[in-house]
């Protein structure tokens, strides 16, 4: 049973993720695609996919709408996961793998360098021990974990209070962020309780999908100098561990909150915004290929903000809209204004669906 | 104005927790100022986030934000979420000790790596001796005592919800485990910063005592069957419950656990 739990945690958190993540890859530059982006961008479809198969459910189905949820949400992965495996079946036989080359090339690295590697793996082990064999209080879980807990057992979404079990009209404030809700899912799929799926299992996604944007950033800057990337990844990783500085800081929420929809919009969200950004201004002069799929990307990571939290598709928009200005500035292209704005429409129809239920 | 410009003044030194990682991110970003000459990488990780935190402490955005989030002012820390803070760190200190490895030599290098590391450490605070961290009892990462209680009250397969009382340190954990049991107060009228009241939690709050014959009133009349008592070690109670009907099903770590069959005849004659 045990191993079957596994596996099946394996195929909904690591595989089906992967093969969606290749539908954005042909519209990457070749030299930026590796397995980890695969991954991230797999994130960053699915779980919009799950905003879109769950928001119209909870807005219009009365009765046992997680079910119903359920069903939509399997149809669209489903079709995500044969596109996905289509697109790279074909690039395949065409000679042209989706992925072309490994995460990591450990043959081609001098020792000094494999030596930091290795600090950094070390440090993320021991993270992700810490994250199995302690556990943190914190209040909001009463709300966060029980919420994907009430929606397994009642099959119903944001109608019962989830301190308590009372009934209420429909939560708004927290229905449009529904990251328990695919929590839930997860957890009717796998057969595991949402409360060990949140507090010992999403740390194994959420911390490695975090340093794997984290790599994709320092990859980007150190494209140059190569072995400047181990130290990147080893200073990141002191400062996650060490950034505990106040309960408010993301390195707090990232190690002490990581399954709360918070926590993952200030791990893995933001950082991917800055990440993309990179990407998609930073680009060295004669870099081939097209720039739609990091576009396409940065506009999932706006609307990955929305499943995670309300608050952060606002902030989002702050911050490419600050990136935009200043990259308007140096470049002297007002286009990029232009192109940040459209780039956060998911945002804006967000905030007007928020605003228009709240009223 | 002077006034708001001043909280986010006391925001953000709550946020950096007068710990010296704040002057690491200063020290950096002063670095990545005179040092980066990539335009674009200066306008993502020197103007975006000065002109952040200018937001920051501008009290109109303030004020905006306030609006937008409801009126929900304690969250505005999380402005500062968007100053990538660790990536520009962990770039300077890279960046300056790759910078000396080239110019004074590999030592000068590794020296200037193993200081911002050290300044990392020592700079900043160990997350994993948080005082909210301690070791995992199970799977759950729940309290043992709470699931041991869940457990012993919890209704079968296919059977009602039950409605029960638990004291106030083990609210948030009992509805993590199992949503059959249906709370009278949850975690909304524990939380002191919120204020709410609520006539069962004030008399299961009482400092030292817990009147019970005035706790029954309202429990039988809101249809609980299960009432778990605070640890006899920190309160006691007025009367024996067993005196009023109650019947003692478990005491599990010091938590008395009753059952109430006068609230379940209340039901099974009011519901059959």
């Amino acid at each position: 049973m045990i191993i079957i739990r596994i596996l099946s945690l394996i195929l909904w958190l690591f595989l089906i993720p992967c093969c969606i993540g290749m539908i954005p890859m042909p519209w990457i530059p070749e030299k930026k695609r590796n397995p980890g982006v695969v991954w991230i961008a797999g994130y960053l479809i699915m779980l919009p996919l799950c905003w879109l198969a769950t928001v119209p459910c909870v807005l219009f189905v009365k009765y046992d709408s997680f079910l119903v949820m359920a069903r939509w949400f399997t149809a669209l992965l489903a079709a995500a996961v044969l596109l996905g495996i289509f697109i790279g079946f074909r690039a395949y036989k065409k000679g042209k793998p989706v992925v072309p080359r490994p995460a990591l090339d450990i043959g081609r690295m001098a020792w000094g360098e494999r030596a930091v590697w290795l600090l950094f793996f070390a440090l993320l082990a021991w993270q992700l021990y810490k994250a199995f064999t302690m556990a943190s209080f914190d209040g909001d879980d009463a709300e966060y974990v029980a919420q994907s807990l009430v929606t397994w057992q009642s099959n119903t979404m944001y109608l019962i209070k989830p301190y308590t079990g009372g009934t209420t009209s429909l939560d708004i404030r927290h229905s449009l962020a529904v990251l328990p809700v695919w929590v839930a899912y997860i957890g009717r799929m796998t057969g595991l309780h949402t409360t060990i799926l949140a507090h010992s299992v999403l740390p194994f996604v959420w911390i490695p999908l975090t340093y794997t944007v984290f790599y994709e950033v320092g990859k980007h800057l150190f494209q140059e100098k190569k072995e400047c990337l181990p130290g990147f990844m080893a200073l990141m990783a002191l400062l996650q561990i060490f950034g505990n500085v106040s309960i408010f800081t993301n390195e707090t929420f990232f190690l002490t909150r990581t399954w709360q929809g918070k926590a993952v919009a200030v791990s893995f969200v933001l950082p991917a915004t800055v990440w993309l950004l990179f990407w998609i201004f930073d680009r060295r002069k004669g870099e081939k290929g097209t720039a739609a799929g990091m576009w396409a990307l940065l506009a999932l990571t706006n609307m990955t903000a929305g499943v995670c939290t309300s608050m952060i598709v606002f902030l989002n928009a702050v911050m490419i809209g600050a990136a935009a200005f200043w990259l308007a500035v140096v470049e002297r292209k007002l286009g990029i204004l232009v192109k940040a704005g459209l780039v956060c429409i998911p945002n804006g129809v967000y905030m007007l669906l928020y605003l228009f239920l709240h009223v | 104005m002077y006034g708001i410009f001043m909280e986010s003044v006391v925001i953000f030194k709550n946020y950096t927790g007068g710990r010296y990682l704040i002057v690491l991110f200063a020290l950096a970003l002063v670095y990545l100022l005179a040092a980066e000459k990539n335009k674009r990488r200066r306008a993502l990780f020197v103007y975006m986030p000065l002109s952040l935190l200018l937001l920051f402490f501008f009290p109109v955005f303030r004020k905006v934000f306030v609006r937008l989030m409801g009126g929900e002012g304690d969250t505005y820390y999380r402005v500062l979420w968007l100053i990538p803070m660790g990536m520009i760190v962990a770039y300077g200190g890279v960046k300056l000790a790759s910078q000396l490895y080239e110019k004074k030599g590999p030592w000068a290098g590794r020296i200037a790596f193993a200081l911002a590391g050290a300044g990392i450490i020592f700079g900043g605070k160990y997350v994993y001796a948080s005082q909210y961290m301690s070791k995992a009892e199970n799977m759950y990462h729940l309290p043992q005592n709470v699931i041991d209680i869940c457990d012993l009250i919890a209704p079968g397969e296919g059977e009602e919800r039950i409605w029960a009382v638990f004291p106030t340190d083990l609210v948030y954990f009992v509805r993590q485990y199992d949503t059959d049991i249906q709370l009278l107060y949850g975690r909304e009228m524990v939380e002191p910063k919120w204020q709410y009241a609520e006539p069962v939690h004030t008399i299961m709050n009482h400092p030292t005592t817990i009147d019970v014959e005035e706790l029954l009133k309202l429990t039988r009349e809101r249809y609980c069957t299960y009432i778990v008592f605070p640890n006899v070690k920190d309160k006691g109670v007025t009367q024996d419950p067993e005196d009023f009907g109650l019947e003692l099903i478990g005491n599990v770590d010091g938590y008395p656990v009753y059952y109430d069959p006068v609230a379940a005849a209340v039901i099974e004659e009011q519901f059959g």
